[in-house]
Formats: structure tokens, C-alpha cells, sequence
């Protein structure tokens, strides 16, 4: 197909914009869109010309459990993105911050490792307030404890996110602060 | 959505914050049924986690990349099951409820596209409607139009000129 053609391009383009083109023939679209200015730019300007239609489409809030299905699957494709972000430099900054507001935090809840036994410990140390915390894990065989920031005051939604990832760090037994986190 | 396309996940959770409700919208409008348009919303988002990267803003709007990922998801989970929600209404009577309930500030571009879409023929604006409110195919706007494919093929293609004209595209 001459995708170059003048009159072509704006036709393909509404044709794809109104979402009567077939699968097969929009994938290679497309491809052919993401390499070629004339096309991209037709696209853009029926999307926005024929935008209206959904601006007008009343708004419905989907259900909880969609975005914790979202989560799981990007958490599944991309976990050694996700422990490269948490050992970022970034990160290590939030966490020795954080260890200054550990200076006059109490323990929550402290379930200690027992060493005789073969089992993940987790222990949630956070400030008086509430608003701050870690969460601090061991795992079996691994000398250390792992020891990663989880900012308590995060919404609800996202708690399971840091906690997973929190989790997903002392998976490979490479703790982050580890000069703060108790010797056993 | 740039610092999404980095892997930011806490970026990506304020993304489907603040788009999701309006995703989901056009996500059930197509597919009919929420249970559906859940799973619509799930895979559009994986793509748009997965694509975020390719996202130019020079080529449009966040929402409008946003919106076109969404249809094409349902679209293609509709074709996949080779099954029609029942009772979608008339797609003129649903625009006509939308722009009733719409915000103000959706409503010079919607006058414009109304004004351009009233001056096309009752059977051509109805098929360019379903296609795009419904994500009907050719094939299925035949069977609903009660005309043949070719028919709907020609008469969308010139709707469309007609539409690229009016709306000085």
C-alpha cells in the first residue's frame, strides 16, 4: 500500500481513528505511523476532530480490583525494572532521609527472626506518628536483614505496591541501608 | 506520562487516577457490559504501561492516545468474541443524552462536530456513529443498516470527506 499517497493518508487515517479498520491491517498501520510524519499527523488531527465524542461520554469510576489486576501484570513484566528504581539513587536518598526520622521512632511491631528455623520474618518499624515507616524483612539462608522504606502515609491503594516491592528486594539477599538494619 | 515511560509505577498509578474513570466510560459505551469493559480497562493499561515510551506529545493529546489505545482494546476483545452487547440504543440518541449531561468546556469542538455530523445524510451519520460509538464494523453496520457491505464502505468513506471538509481537517 502507498501510504504516502495525498489522499490516501487522510482516508487510512479516519478509517483507523473510527475503528473500522481491520486488526491485521491497523497493526501494520500502525508500524507505518510510528516512521511517517504525514500519517502520524493525519491520525492526530481525527482523533482530536472526532475527540468530542468521547469528552462527552460520561465518566464511570471502574472497581477497585482493576487496578490491582493492572498492578499484578506490571508487576509480573517488569520486576527487574522495579528493583533497579528501588536500589536507584533516588531511593537510597529517601532511605537515609528516613533514617534520621528512625532516630526517634518507636517499634510498631517487630516479629524477629528466629534463626533455628527456615521461615521469612517481616517486621514493621515505623515513627510515632504513623506517617513513616519501614518495613524490614529477612530471608532463610540470608545472614542479613533486608531493609526497605515504605512510607506508611502512602494511600491505601499503593501500600501493596511498596510492600511487594519491599519484598522483591530481599529476594536477590541484596539489603539497601544495610548499616541501619539490626544484626542478628 | 513521561516519568510512566521511565517505569515510574507511582506515575503510572497517578495516570489511571486521574484518566480511568473517563477510559472506563468510553470502554463500557463500546463494549455494553461492565464486566467486559473491566477487562478492556486491565489490557488497555498493560499496553499503555508497555508503550508509554512511544507516547509524542507532538502527535496529540495524552488523552487522546489514551482514548484511542482504550477503543481499539474493545474493539478488538468484540471481535474476539464474536458477540454484540444487546440493546445498545440508537447511536444518535445516545449523542443526544451525552451532550444534554456533557461540561461546558467540552462544548465548542462537540458544536462544531454536531453541526458537521447533522449536515451528513440520517443513514451515513448513523453509520459513522456506530462505528465510532460502538465500534461496530462494516459488516456489522450492514447487518443493523440493513444495507450491503459495499454500500456501508462507499457511504462511510464519503461521510467521512464530507466530515474532513466541514471540520477543515
Amino acid at each position: 500500500m502507498n501510504y504516502g499517497h495525498p489522499q490516501l493518508a487522510p482516508r487510512l487515517a479516519a478509517d483507523y481513528v473510527l475503528g473500522t479498520m481491520p486488526v491485521r491491517t491497523r497493526r501494520r498501520f500502525e508500524r507505518e505511523v510510528a516512521g511517517n510524519a504525514t500519517l502520524a499527523a493525519a491520525v492526530a488531527g481525527w482523533s482530536e476532530r472526532l475527540g468530542p465524542l468521547d469528552a462527552v461520554t460520561p465518566d464511570q469510576v471502574p472497581p477497585a480490583h482493576v487496578w490491582r489486576r493492572i498492578e499484578q501484570r506490571i508487576d509480573r513484566v517488569a520486576p527487574a525494572r522495579a528493583a533497579a528504581r528501588m536500589r536507584s539513587v533516588g531511593f537510597f536518598r529517601r532511605g537515609f532521609a528516613m533514617a534520621a526520622v528512625a532516630a526517634c521512632a518507636a517499634i510498631a511491631i517487630y516479629v524477629a527472626a528466629n534463626p533455628g528455623t527456615v521461615r521469612n520474618e517481616v517486621a514493621m518499624i515505623a515513627e510515632k506518628t504513623g506517617l513513616d515507616g519501614w518495613i524490614a524483612s529477612t530471608r532463610h539462608a540470608a545472614p542479613d536483614i533486608g531493609l526497605s522504606t515504605m512510607r506508611l502515609g502512602v494511600p491505601e491503594r499503593e501500600r501493596p505496591r511498596w510492600l511487594r516491592a519491599a519484598l522483591l528486594l530481599t529476594d536477590d539477599a541484596r539489603p539497601i541501608a544495610e548499616d541501619l538494619a539490626p544484626k542478628r | 506520562m513521561r516519568r510512566t515511560a521511565t517505569g515510574d509505577q507511582s506515575a503510572f498509578g497517578e495516570l489511571y487516577d486521574a484518566t480511568s474513570a473517563k477510559l472506563f466510560g468510553v470502554a463500557l459505551r463500546i463494549c455494553g457490559r461492565r464486566e467486559i469493559a473491566e477487562e478492556v480497562l486491565q489490557e488497555a493499561f498493560v499496553a499503555i504501561w508497555g508503550r508509554a515510551k512511544d507516547y509524542d506529545p507532538v502527535r496529540g493529546s495524552v488523552m487522546t492516545w489514551l482514548v484511542t489505545i482504550v477503543r481499539h482494546c474493545a474493539i478488538d476483545q468484540l471481535r474476539h468474541q464474536q458477540s454484540r452487547p444487546e440493546g445498545h440504543s440508537a447511536p444518535e440518541e445516545l449523542l443526544s443524552s451525552f451532550v444534554a449531561t456533557s461540561r461546558s468546556d467540552t462544548g465548542v469542538e462537540m458544536r462544531a462536530l454536531q453541526r458537521c455530523l447533522d449536515e451528513l445524510d440520517p443513514q451515513p451519520r448513523k453509520a459513522v456513529l456506530l462505528a465510532y460509538l460502538y465500534g461496530l464494523t462494516r459488516d456489522e453496520i450492514a447487518v443493523r443498516l440493513k444495507v450491503p457491505v459495499g454500500t456501508v464502505k462507499s457511504s462511510l468513506w464519503r461521510s467521512l470527506e464530507r466530515l474532513q471538509r466541514c471540520l477543515g481537517l
